[in-house]
């Protein structure tokens, strides 16, 4: 049976990367990355496919049940995605760091694209407008220079060892 | 082994399942109106991760705060200057308001005024999260052991109408401000009702009144109205910020909120309304709001009908 431990510490950084993004990023206004999705990306590096797909869906999850006036499942879906094409693309990324900072900024326009579509389908209107070029910009912008700085950290806390950046 | 290797991936299954998974979530939710199962979710999830939202603000603020403080050391400098200016101009007005004073205690006894019910219980909150940079709603540190239910009204710590709490658990409650609530506020603008809507991705309001008898101006203030089941009657929402000009009896005015939710620290909590058969009283004739430093002191004064 293999280890559940990086499962495990991933969806510990998702809970950290929440309550992160709840505290130090409501007082850092002009910064808004979206933390629990970039751990996501991240954790698609290290975990197996299916494991990172499951992430992706339990971290999202979670954000929507602390969104108060979010739809329940929409961030869920839109992990889920991002995390099933980052575990089919994450050969991308063996070039090094800054390419882990491209493929996470892609990653994060696909999931907040998907977040958008379906959250104006679904009735989350407070999304549209402003909100939504402001995320659009900003997530891929921030999360892809986190992913650039943090992917070897993070790599070493889930896979438990040192790896290359 | 390749035909094994790709018999034995089970990503692509996952992954379907938890798409289907998710969307009947999403459609059980839409369906529910946010509440039954998702609302009992969404409080134990709120139970369980508010302390930890407590902890991590009660590093970071202070930690945000120093920064802050250092950073605008030479913009507090200019500020205060011109804070002393102001007080010493203020202290002018003060010295020649106070036969006014006297003139409007005269004149409340002339006119019987009698203040508004805003006696019940206030809460005062921290407010310790926010969990996605762009959705406003706003973790606080008090909940249903500290006497909150949903549907309570918010000010801020000037009294200004803040939002409304949405959801509550024990130790803590999920507040939406009133510039981005889904839910109209009847409000009260130069004696006439209307309901003030918030405007999707602004923090500007809507004010529609439909039996208008005359137009607004800039600066023209908002209160909520006695109407309104929601909010007690008199507290300051906002300002009219344009001119709004009647069409027929209709009228469409810009308002900007008093109340910033991207800068609420602290909140207030208002057990409201005291006595449920309160709600829906007779619109009064005139009601003025002083604003005030804090709310404990903001007072309403209503004309008695």
């Amino acid at each position: 049976m293999r280890s559940i431990r990086p499962l495990l510490v991933t969806l510990g950084l998702s809970l950290v990367a929440l309550v992160l993004q709840a505290t130090l990023f409501r007082r850092i206004r002009f910064v808004a990355p979206d933390l629990v999705m970039l751990v996501v990306i991240l954790g698609a590096l290290w975990l197996r496919p299916e494991l990172a797909v499951i992430v992706g869906f339990v971290a999202g999850l979670l954000v929507d049940l602390i969104v108060a006036g979010g739809v329940l499942g929409l961030r869920a879906l839109a992990y889920t995605v991002v995390a099933y094409v980052a575990s089919r693309t994450k050969n991308r990324t063996d070039i090094g760091p800054w390419a882990v900072g491209v493929w996470a900024a892609l990653l994060s326009i696909l999931g907040v694209v998907v977040f958008l579509v379906l959250g104006s389908l679904f009735g989350e209107a407070a999304e549209l407008g402003e909100n939504a070029v402001r995320r659009l910009i900003q997530v891929p912008l921030i999360n892809g220079i986190l992913a650039t700085l943090l992917s070897g950290w993070v790599g070493r806390l889930i896979a438990g060892r040192r790896v290359a950046a | 082994m390749i035909e094994r290797e790709l018999r034995r991936d089970r990503t692509l299954p996952t992954f379907i399942t938890l798409l289907v998974l998710a969307f009947l979530l999403m459609t059980f939710d839409v369906r529910s109106a946010g509440g039954g199962m998702g609302l009992s979710l969404r409080v134990t999830a709120q139970e369980l991760t508010a302390p930890l939202q407590k902890l991590a603000a009660a590093v970071i603020d202070p930690a945000v705060d120093l920064i802050e403080g250092v950073a605008g050391v030479a913009a507090l400098r200019a500020e205060n200057e011109t804070l002393r200016n102001e007080v010493a101009r203020l202290q002018g007005q003060l010295a020649g308001s106070a036969d006014d004073l006297e003139r409007l205690r005269v004149l409340e006894d002339l006119y019987d005024l009698r203040l508004a019910g805003l006696e019940g219980a206030r809460t005062e909150a921290n407010v310790i999260g926010r969990p996605d940079p762009f959705d406003p709603s706003l973790i606080i540190d008090k909940g249903s052991q500290d006497g909150i239910v949903a549907g309570q009204p918010v000010v801020d710590s000037q009294g200004y109408l803040a939002g409304q709490v949405v959801t509550v658990s024990s130790g803590y409650a999920t507040v939406v401000p009133v510039t981005q609530s889904r839910e109209a506020v009847t409000v009260l603008a130069r004696g006439q009702v209307g309901t003030l809507q918030s405007v999707i991705g602004s923090d500007e309001m809507n004010l529609e009144i439909f039996d208008a008898h005359e137009p607004l101006l800039p600066g023209d203030l908002v209160l909520t109205s006695s109407v309104s089941v929601s909010f007690p009657a008199g507290i300051p929402v906002g300002e009219v910020i344009a001119p709004a000009e009647m069409e027929g009896t209709a009228l469409t005015a810009r308002v900007k909120a008093f109340s910033d939710p991207e800068r609420l620290r602290v909140v207030v909590v208002l057990a409201w309304p005291t006595d449920p058969s309160l709600v829906g009283e007779e619109e009064p004739a005139t009601a003025t709001t002083l604003p005030a430093a804090t709310p404990d002191s903001s007072t309403t004064l209503t004309t008695a009908p």
